[in-house]
C-alpha cells in the first residue's frame, strides 16, 4: 500500500512539476514565473511535513535532471528537499513572528531559485515571481486549503 | 499525517539522508562523465504515432441487421472521412507555414548549400533553457547553431540528447558565442538574460558599414549565419574597442520554426 501511495504521489508531483516548466514556456513572460511544483512542495513541507515526501520529492528531481536540464543526476533531488526542510524549518523558528508563512515562503522561494541566482535581472524576476506565488498559495489556501 | 507543531528536528534526518544520497549520486555521475543522467534521455524518443482507429469489426455485423448495420457502417465511413479530411487540413496548413517558412529562409545567401534540419520549441526548463526538437537522431552535435526563419542565428546547442537539445539562447546567462564581421574583425557575444553583450576582440581593420555580425567556420560552426544588426544598435567605435548592448529581439513561441543547418 505504501509503495503504491508512493508511486502515484510521485507520478502527480512529476506531472506537476512538467506541468510547471510547460505553463512558463507557454506564459512567454519574462518577468515572473509562476511555480505550481513550488507551491506544492511549500504546501507539503508547511501542512504536511513528513517523510512519505521525500522520495516523491526525489524522484521528482531524478526526472527533472534526467529529461529537462542538462545538470548533473542528483541536483534538482537535493534542491527539492532543501526547499522542502528550510521552508517547514523557517516557519517553525518564526511562529512569533507576523507574516510567518510569508517569510518562510520567501526563504523557501529563495531558495527554489538559487540556480538563477547569477541572473542579472534576479532581484526583479525574483520579486514579482515571489509575489504572484505567494498571492496564488494565499487565495488557494484561504478558498479550498482548509478544507483539503 | 502529522501536524508541523512539536515537531523534533530528527525529522530532518532522512531528509538530511537523501540530500546526502543524492550528492552521491552527482560524484558518481560526475565522475562517469554523465553517463547516468544521459542514459535515459539517450534512448527515449518523443515522437508519437497515433494510429486511426479501426472501424472493421462493427462492419461485420451487417449479417444481423442488414440495412441498420449499413446505415452504421455509412455513418461511421462518413465520420471516417470527415476526420481523414480535418487530418488533411491540418497536414495541409503545416505544410503551407512549413513553404512559407522555407521561402523565407530561401532567401538567405548561401542557404543551399547546407542541409536544414527543421525543428521546434518543446519547453522551457527552469535554468530559463530552451529544449527543442531533434537530437543524436539526427545526428546533431553539441554546438551546432540553431536558426530561424530569416537565418539568424538564435542559439548552439549545448547538450544532445537522442531526439531533443537543449538549446543556448541569448535568454540564458550562459551564452558566449565568437562572431566575426565582413572585414575579419572578431567579437564575443556574451548575454545577462535579458541583453545581448557584445565585445571586440581583436580589431584590425575596423570600419563603420560591417551592417552584421556573422558566426564563421574558423570558429568550429556550421557556417556564416548573421547574429545581429549592427544597424539596429548603439555600435560605436570607441578607444579602440567596442562594447555595445543590445536587447534581445523576438520571442519564442511553440509556432517560431527553427532550423539547424548541416553542411552537405
Amino acid at each position: 500500500m505504501t509503495f503504491f501511495r508512493n508511486i502515484f504521489r510521485s507520478l502527480f508531483f512529476v506531472v506537476i512539476l512538467f506541468f510547471e516548466t510547460l505553463i512558463n514556456f507557454l506564459t512567454g513572460l519574462d518577468w515572473v514565473v509562476i511555480c505550481p511544483f513550488f507551491l506544492l512542495v511549500y504546501f507539503v513541507s508547511i501542512k504536511r511535513f513528513d517523510n512519505q515526501n521525500i522520495i516523491p520529492l526525489v524522484i521528482s528531481g531524478l526526472s527533472y535532471d534526467i529529461f529537462l536540464s542538462e545538470n548533473y543526476l542528483g541536483v534538482y533531488s537535493i534542491l527539492f528537499l532543501s526547499v522542502a526542510i528550510i521552508s517547514n524549518y523557517v516557519q517553525k523558528r518564526v511562529q512569533s513572528v507576523n507574516y510567518q508563512e510569508f517569510v518562510s515562503f520567501t526563504f523557501g522561494f529563495l531558495i527554489y531559485n538559487t540556480i538563477n541566482l547569477f541572473n542579472a535581472n534576479f532581484i526583479s524576476l525574483f520579486i514579482s515571481s515571489l509575489l504572484i506565488n505567494y498571492l496564488i498559495y494565499f487565495l488557494y489556501h484561504r478558498t479550498l486549503g482548509n478544507r483539503v | 499525517m502529522q501536524s508541523t507543531e512539536g515537531l523534533p528536528k530528527r525529522n530532518y534526518i532522512l531528509y538530511i539522508l537523501f540530500i546526502l544520497l543524492s550528492s552521491l549520486l552527482i560524484l558518481i555521475d560526475y565522475f562517469s562523465n554523465k553517463e547516468l543522467s544521459s542514459y535515459f534521455p539517450s534512448s527515449v524518443t518523443l515522437e508519437f504515432e497515433i494510429e486511426n482507429v479501426d472501424f472493421t469489426i462493427l462492419q461485420r455485423l451487417d449479417t444481423l441487421f442488414v440495412q441498420r448495420a449499413q446505415l452504421v457502417s455509412e455513418n461511421i465511413r462518413l465520420k471516417q472521412e470527415v476526420q481523414d479530411l480535418r487530418n488533411l487540413e491540418i497536414v495541409n496548413k503545416e505544410l503551407q507555414l512549413q513553404i512559407e517558412s522555407y521561402e523565407l529562409i530561401s532567401t538567405v545567401n548561401n542557404i543551399q548549400n547546407f542541409e536544414l534540419l527543421t525543428s521546434g520549441f518543446i519547453t522551457k526548463n527552469l535554468n530559463l533553457e530552451y529544449l527543442i526538437y531533434g537530437g543524436l537522431n539526427q545526428q546533431l552535435t553539441i554546438g551546432d547553431l540553431v536558426i530561424d526563419e530569416k537565418g539568424f542565428v538564435v542559439g548552439y546547442l549545448r547538450e544532445v540528447f537522442y531526439s531533443y537539445s537543449i538549446l543556448e539562447s541569448p535568454y540564458s546567462s550562459n551564452f558566449n558565442l565568437e562572431v566575426m564581421d565582413k572585414y575579419n574583425n572578431t567579437y564575443l557575444i556574451t548575454s545577462n538574460g535579458s541583453e545581448m553583450i557584445i565585445s571586440s576582440v581583436s580589431l584590425d581593420n575596423y570600419k563603420d558599414d560591417i551592417d552584421f555580425l556573422y558566426t564563421d567556420i574558423s570558429f568550429n560552426h556550421s557556417g556564416k549565419f548573421p547574429v545581429v544588426d549592427t544597424r539596429l544598435i548603439n555600435f560605436e567605435f570607441k578607444n579602440n574597442q567596442i562594447n555595445s548592448v543590445s536587447e534581445i529581439l523576438g520571442k519564442f513561441t511553440f509556432n517560431t520554426k527553427l532550423f539547424i543547418p548541416k553542411f552537405k
